[in-house]
């Protein structure tokens, strides 16, 4: 390689994979363009919540969310399905292509947490109240 | 109004018998939605006999009145395309699976088996002949199609897409699946029921803890029906996913999913009036009845139990454990000497 070339950029295996994950699980839903569907699945183009803690993201892909949830005016009374079926990896991954295209800062999620998370285990789906956390 | 408290019963024992004629069961079946599998379960004896691997996340149910074809929508959270699966219900053989549309879930087929609409996440109820085992057509209603009836002769399809529509499409299943109406509801739709004679049209709606009437001649609303909150639950927010009619047609129940909680209302009054309310011990997600309107057999989601209720007296019999996520759930009579 001459000197001052760049290595084409490639993305990282977990975009790769995030990408066709989110395509084939969540898209359908939330959008390939992340805005959502109206009464049905909130906005993650322009949310506060991809920046959301890591583990917060992590138990709603693993376990599902449920209960009402106001986004951008818009008022939300679904419940997520849980994903737990994802590998760790897979999670990882999902989370990190999320983040990749929708946050203003992408903090990558590594699967090691997802890991360390499933171990807490859970049989029903998460309400907003015991998340914790609200933008 | 009547209120019951299941810890105070649910020890009673086991005594009705639902009256299936001699060469036919009746069993529930019960998809088990974040599973891969259907639990089986003779409701005279209310003992699981069969458990049957059908494919990940199995949705909806379907059969056909016959009792010789079960249809289920098998979702596929991981993969682009979702499955119709046909089942012989007398050898738990399955006959047939066809790829349909992404994410199936609640789907309706004709009386005689024929035609079969499967909501799909693409915006579309794909139609399916079952006999050519073929994708006939698909009809666009927008929205997350979500939820379908039929009408007991076969006629009218009734789609129920969640989300922006807030509306069911009446499709003319006779004329070549040609949409033929529309009934506005006040917000997005959600499990529905008919009426066997075909006049109302009932619904689980967004943002109402109980259920919209309609009449299906005007295409009108003709009542919002709010259920009492149960005591304890004021202040708790909550929505209705589960809705159905007695087979006698003197009462249709509502699932009350996070006020775990059953409704019942009359239906001999178009006031449609409370009738009694059944506490469940979790999260409530869809019921079913015995035909001979004695049993009511509702999913306890957060349990992964199915809760026997009797239909008559109200009082709980008693739970069946059953897999993960319980959802929608039949009872299908087979007749063995067929």
């Amino acid at each position: 390689m001459l000197p001052g070339c760049k290595i084409p950029h490639s993305p990282p295996a977990a975009s790769t994979q995030g990408s066709k994950l989110y395509h084939v699980a969540c898209a359908a839903c939330h959008q390939p363009d992340g805005k959502g569907l109206e009464g049905i699945a909130p906005p993650l183009a322009d949310s506060a919540w991809v920046d959301a803690p890591d583990e917060i993201l992590i138990r709603i892909v693993l376990h599902g969310v449920r209960g009402p949830l106001d986004a951008k005016g818009q008022a939300y009374n679904l419940e997520m399905p849980a994903m737990g079926f994802f590998t760790d990896e897979e999670v990882a991954a999902v989370l990190n292509y999320i983040r990749e295209r929708w946050s203003v800062s992408p903090k990558a999620i590594q699967a090691e947490k997802v890991r360390h998370i499933r171990t807490k285990k859970r049989a029903d789906s998460w309400t907003l109240e015991e998340l914790g956390w609200r933008p | 109004m009547k209120y019951l408290n299941p810890l105070s019963i649910c020890c009673l024992a086991f005594f009705l018998t639902p009256g299936a004629s001699a060469g036919s069961r009746q069993l529930l079946w019960q998809t088990n939605a974040y599973g891969n599998d259907v639990h089986i379960i003779d409701i005279e004896t209310r003992k699981v006999v069969k458990h049957l691997v059908v494919g990940p996340q199995p949705h909806g149910i379907a059969a056909s009145d016959d009792g010789s074809v079960v249809f289920i929508a098998i979702e596929n959270f991981k993969s682009p395309t979702g499955e119709l699966v046909m089942i012989d219900p007398r050898t738990y053989e399955i006959t047939h699976r066809m790829e349909i549309g992404p994410k199936p879930n609640q789907l309706a087929c004709t009386p005689d088996g024929r035609f079969v609409y499967v909501p799909c996440n693409d915006g579309h109820y794909w139609v399916i002949d079952a006999r050519k085992k073929k994708v006939v057509t698909k009809i666009k209603t927008g929205g997350r199609p979500h939820n379908t009836k039929c009408s007991r002769d076969g006629k009218l399809m009734y789609l129920s897409p969640m989300g922006s529509p807030k509306r069911v499409t009446i499709v003319d299943v006779e004329a070549g699946h040609k949409v033929v109406g529309e009934i506005p509801y006040s917000n997005s739709v959600r499990p529905p029921a008919l009426a066997p004679d075909g006049k109302r049209h009932y619904q689980n709606i967004d943002g109402l803890i109980g259920f919209e009437v309609s009449d299906t001649a005007t295409r009108k609303v003709i009542a919002r029906i709010e259920h009492q909150i149960p005591k304890g639950y004021a202040g708790k927010k909550s929505r209705c996913h589960g809705l159905a009619i007695r087979p006698d047609q003197k009462e249709i129940w509502s699932c009350n999913v996070e006020h775990r909680t059953v409704h019942v209302h009359s239906l001999t009054d178009e006031a449609f009036p409370e009738i009694a309310a059944v506490s469940m011990i979790g999260r409530v997600y869809w019921l079913c009845f015995s035909p001979d309107s004695k049993l009511a057999f509702v999913a306890v989601r957060s349990n992964r139990k199915v809760c026997v209720v009797d239909a008559q007296t109200k009082e709980v019999l008693g739970h069946i454990e059953v897999g993960d996520n319980p959802k929608r759930n039949l009872v299908v009579t087979v007749k063995d000497d067929a």
